[in-house]
């Protein structure tokens, strides 16, 4: 008999590649007598070694799967100790960690334990007794099995702030490669569905005063990257179809973690695509919050992320027509596109330009990156760059500078005359 | 200069605060008496009023806007050199001009203020989440060592929250502490609860705890910096799933 320090352990690390972390999106009070509460914003209790947020307790129910997923570290073919906690175990622990500061609520997954419809029901087991048995008001995200009857995804999400499916792959040709048993179909199913009683659920809360609530910090998803060969165009499509077709919060990317050797995945010495991941969530942050297309980030021409500069700044030297913007007369949507200008600097700018017009220290003290910004922006009419936004060695300049590399004689930077930024201050066109 | 002294608590401050603005004096400063220095300059010692803060509170309120208070709050509990003036300057300009001048970043008085307010802000949303409880005699107690005074700001959250079980928060730094219990919650002093310091009560969900933040780390991803850039090392010393790790060399 496993003790439950013993199911934790390995039903955490089961857990860990799904790398959805938040405990956003939904707000609830406390109620005298009864734990729990919900921030809007969610909150972060910890840090891991890997730089992670922990804010949830994160683990499978169980992970003595029957489904045989090639790259998937549970599969029932793999050699692992398996595990499974009781309802009753998961709720108490959930409640005792909650207790102590330690978590914002649960987020629970599963291995397919028999078949989908009976994991589901273990699960919201699970979130019945935290609800209705224990009153509990904190944070749950539970995570939807896929091909599981519709009426179980109807009780999940009564039960949880936010669920969510995994696409775990762009296309159903690579699904079908790594993940026989799962269906491209009967994934977006549920994303539909859930879709849908969102819609339904927002009138039905205006209409009737004690209306439940369904899911309401909404529904993400997750994709693999590194594992097959989607170029980054495709999952930028893909995820914008998400988010305006479906209307998910997020979409996570994660990197491929090579912990099987087969033939069909990347070779086990291959490094995980940090930096790629990077990029991407770069991109989605620009499609979410600064009004961007897919198509303007990336087209079959630029099918794949500037791994050494991010996508804002690789918009900007495509495109040096559209700069400088001059600060003081810009809207808020053009400066949204102006590298090294955020969303919170962009909304200061605007609100502080109602009271006096903007010099280089007022951007300063606002939070603007002059490093990046002077090359795109004129202050007052005044351009503070070495150089124009068409210059070809820009991209060099303002390259993310964290991989150092001792530089060639030979470079043709250095030859055609070219001098560097910190050297001094003139740059000499190429 | 005229050098107002007030009792060091932020009522007490508002009550200066009225005192200047009826005073018109240009040049005047503020200071807390455990800050005070004897000097030449004109001194006047400010005794809390309750009405006159209560009148500087409804003005900031109805003027200016209910948020505006709690955020010129979290500004003094940054406890600056020369906010209060800072506070008084700002104030100043808003009801002089009638509205709420907190967009106003290119004045460097009131980016001052906005930058205090939010340093004081973003701690408390730290300690919202690192902050970690302990049983100790039927209670949950949680120790704090805070750089800026968070501990009003981080209050209400707690006992909102924690409604079905006592609890104590100590900030070690400001050798504050503040006990909830069944809806009933107060500020008290520090050594009505020294005696808790010498219970160790042998908690298995530590155990756990432990556990659990070692397991879910991914190894082939380990990123120091970020963690630390995240969670500074000062804030280390109370939590528990921290006790065991090796100290992290973060060049």
């Amino acid at each position: 008999m496993q003790s439950i320090l013993k199911k934790l352990e390995i039903l955490s690390d089961a857990a860990k590649y799904d790398v959805s972390c938040s405990s956003s999106g939904s707000k609830r009070g406390g109620q005298a007598g009864k734990l729990g509460s919900a921030l809007p914003a969610g909150c972060c209790h910890t840090w891991t070694e890997d730089g992670r947020c922990v804010s949830l307790l994160k683990v499978l129910m169980s992970n003595a799967c029957c489904y045989n997923c090639i790259y998937c570290i549970n599969r029932s073919s793999n050699d692992v100790p398996r595990a499974t906690f009781s309802p009753r175990e998961l709720a108490d622990l959930t409640m005792e960690f909650y207790r102590r500061n330690y978590i914002e609520g649960l987020f629970l997954s599963s291995a397919v334990v028999k078949n989908p419809d009976y994991t589901m029901e273990r699960m919201i087991q699970v979130l019945k007794i935290l609800r209705w048995e224990y009153g509990f008001r904190g944070y749950i995200h539970a995570k939807i099995i896929p091909s599981s009857a519709p009426e179980l995804v109807e009780e999940i999400g009564c039960l949880a702030d936010r669920i969510s499916v995994n696409m775990e792959f762009a296309t159903p040709r690579s699904l079908a490669l790594l993940a026989g048993e799962k269906s491209h179909r009967k994934i977006l199913e549920p994303i539909n569905y859930i879709r849908q009683r969102t819609v339904q659920n927002t009138k039905e809360l205006v209409r009737y005063r004690h209306a439940k609530a369904f899911a309401p910090a909404g529904q993400t998803t997750q994709v693999i990257i590194g594992a097959t060969p989607e170029r980054d165009e495709l999952l930028l499509r893909m995820s914008e179809g998400l988010y305006r077709k479906f209307g998910l919060k997020r979409v996570y990317y994660s990197a491929y973690i090579p912990l099987v050797s087969d033939t069909k995945l990347p070779a086990v010495t291959t490094m995980p695509p940090l930096r790629r991941e990077h990029r991407l969530y770069q991109a989605d942050w620009l499609l979410r919050f600064y009004g961007f297309e897919s198509r303007e980030i990336l087209d079959e021409e630029h099918p794949d992320l500037d791994l050494e500069v991010d996508p804002k700044i690789s918009y900007a030297l495509r495109h040096p027509e559209l700069y400088p913007v001059e600060i003081n007369r810009a809207d808020y949507q053009t400066l949204l596109r102006v590298p090294g200008i955020g969303v919170v600097s962009a909304r200061r700018i605007i609100g502080a330009r109602r009271y006096a017009s903007l010099d280089e220290m007022a951007l300063k003290r606002i939070g603007v990156v002059l490093k990046r910004a002077k090359y795109f922006i004129t202050v007052k009419g005044k351009f503070l760059g070495e150089c124009t936004p068409d210059n070809p060695y820009l991209h060099e300049v303002l390259r993310d500078r964290q991989n150092f590399s001792q530089m060639s004689l030979y470079d043709t930077a250095t030859v055609s005359g070219f001098v560097r930024e910190e050297k001094s201050h003139v740059l000499l066109p190429g | 200069m005229l050098y107002l002294i007030y009792d060091g608590s932020f009522p007490g401050f508002l009550t200066a605060v009225f005192e200047a603005f009826e005073k018109k004096t240009q040049e005047l400063d503020f200071v807390s008496v455990q800050n005070h220095v004897p000097s030449f300059y004109e001194e006047h010692m400010v005794a809390y009023d309750r009405k006159k803060a209560g009148k500087v509170y409804h003005a900031i309120t109805q003027k200016l806007c209910v948020s505006c208070y709690d955020r010129i709050f979290h500004a003094w509990l940054s406890h600056q050199v020369g906010i209060e003036r800072d506070i008084f300057l700002f104030l100043k300009m808003s009801f002089a001009s009638g509205k709420n001048l907190w967009a106003m970043l290119s004045e460097p008085v009131i980016s001052r203020v906005s930058t205090a307010a939010r340093a004081v802000e973003r701690e408390a949303e730290l300690y919202l989440g690192i902050l970690r409880f302990r049983r100790a005699s039927g209670i949950y107690v949680a120790d704090i060592s805070s750089k800026r005074e968070v501990l009003p700001v981080i209050v209400p959250h707690f006992s909102q929250r924690f409604g079905d079980s006592p609890f104590l928060i100590r900030d070690l730094n400001f050798s504050q502490a503040f006990f909830c219990a069944k809806g009933k919650s107060e500020f008290v002093r520090m050594e009505e609860f020294s005696d808790l310091n010498k219970i160790s009560e042998n908690d298995e969900f530590e155990t756990m705890w432990k556990a659990y933040y070692r397991s879910v780390s991914i190894k082939e991803r380990k990123n120091p910096k970020v963690m630390q850039s995240h969670m500074p090392k000062y804030t280390w010393k109370y939590l528990i799933e921290r006790e065991d790790m090796e100290r992290s060399r973060v060049r």
